[in-house]
């Protein structure tokens, strides 16, 4: 791990971002979310993201790109044993119906993934360099060492990993952005390598 | 009948939700269109009262949503146009509202959102709004927004 502790800088935003975003899904389930954890720092490689990142083995990733100063990419992820819980919420059911995921409930995964990343590219986007327009969400199913690559856009990243719980559905939701940092101002805010 | 409505959105689970909320203001939606060629396409064949259009949705036929913004309202300027989008930012509300869009609404919508927009083609099209059942009982929303 290289750098300062970025939550100084960074931490506001990142908390409204996430509470935004916690409404914003508590609105799609109808349903009360809770932030479980919020937690930002920096990686100087893409497999440290498999020693950081607290996730379950196996997932299903949404992940969209921006590029604006800085490459980026921000993801919704989740255990695969709660997509089909999501996908029956976001029907307005509760519980899962079916383990068995159709184009219908992954478009629905898509769309969700862009209203709740929405607040943290509106909010935290310009700060980190990330202000294009994001690119269409691809979604991806597998372990968490096959899939940490395409979470990071280059080799060195800012991250911000938010936990957004639905306690009464057994849920947890993980969003997380990751701004490359080679440009010119985070160089200059880097202290030196040790 | 209320007002005839194209709705392009490239997520069918959101087409579903905003024909869901419009048609509870008496809305009939009169086609669904996947991307911003599609849209224009609809628009030129249909000539639907009013659009809700995505802003991110596949680039066909290399029309995007401002080139099918711009491409519908060169076939009648003054159709209201809708916005949605997930994302908001701010520079891009404002060239879509420079453009003349009639409003921009975030994604996740609420009833509120569809009733101010209801509201403001009211202005453009008077008898529309007498046609609403929203003061009729409505059956259990599917949707949980």
């Amino acid at each position: 791990m290289i750098g300062a502790e970025p939550e100084e800088e960074f931490g506001p935003l990142a908390s409204l971002a996430t509470s935004r975003a916690s409404e914003s899904l508590g609105s799609l389930l109808c349903d009360k979310i809770d932030v479980k954890a919020l937690s930002l720092y920096y990686l100087d490689s893409p497999e440290r993201l498999l020693t950081r990142l607290r996730l379950p083995r196996r997932l299903i990733t949404i992940t969209q790109s921006i590029n604006g100063r800085e490459k980026g990419k921000i993801s919704l992820a989740m255990p695969r044993d709660g997509a089909p819980i999501l996908a029956a919420a976001l029907m307005g059911r509760h519980g899962a119906h079916s383990r068995k995921l159709g184009g219908f409930d992954l478009d629905a995964f898509k769309e969700t993934a862009n209203i709740v990343t929405g607040s943290y590219l509106s909010l935290l986007g310009p700060a980190l360099g990330l202000i294009g327009v994001p690119s269409i969400p691809a979604v991806v199913e597998g372990t968490l060492d096959e899939i940490a690559l395409s979470l990071v856009p280059q080799s060195r990243a800012l991250c911000v990993e938010a936990h957004l719980v639905a306690p009464s559905r057994g849920l947890e939701l993980v969003v997380l952005m990751a701004a490359g940092r080679e440009c010119s101002k985070f160089q200059a805010e880097e202290p030196a390598v040790s | 009948m209320g007002l005839r409505v194209l709705v392009a959105d490239d997520s069918l689970f959101i087409r579903d939700i905003i024909r869901h909320h419009l048609e509870r203001l008496g809305f009939q939606v009169v086609a669904e269109a996947a991307n911003g060629a599609q849209a224009l396409n609809l628009y030129k064949t249909l000539k639907p009262d009013f659009v809700t259009l995505d802003i991110i949705m596949p680039q066909v036929d290399g029309i995007d949503a401002l080139a099918a913004f711009r491409g519908i309202k060169s076939e009648n300027p003054e159709v209201p146009i809708l916005i949605v989008s997930a994302v908001p930012f701010d520079k891009t509300r404002d060239t879509f509202m420079n453009e003349g869009a009639l409003d921009y609404v975030t994604k996740p919508f609420n009833k509120s959102s569809f009733e101010r927009i209801r509201s403001k083609l009211g202005a453009i099209y008077p008898t529309a709004a007498e046609h609403s059942p929203e003061s009729q009982p409505q059956d259990s929303d599917r949707r949980p927004q």
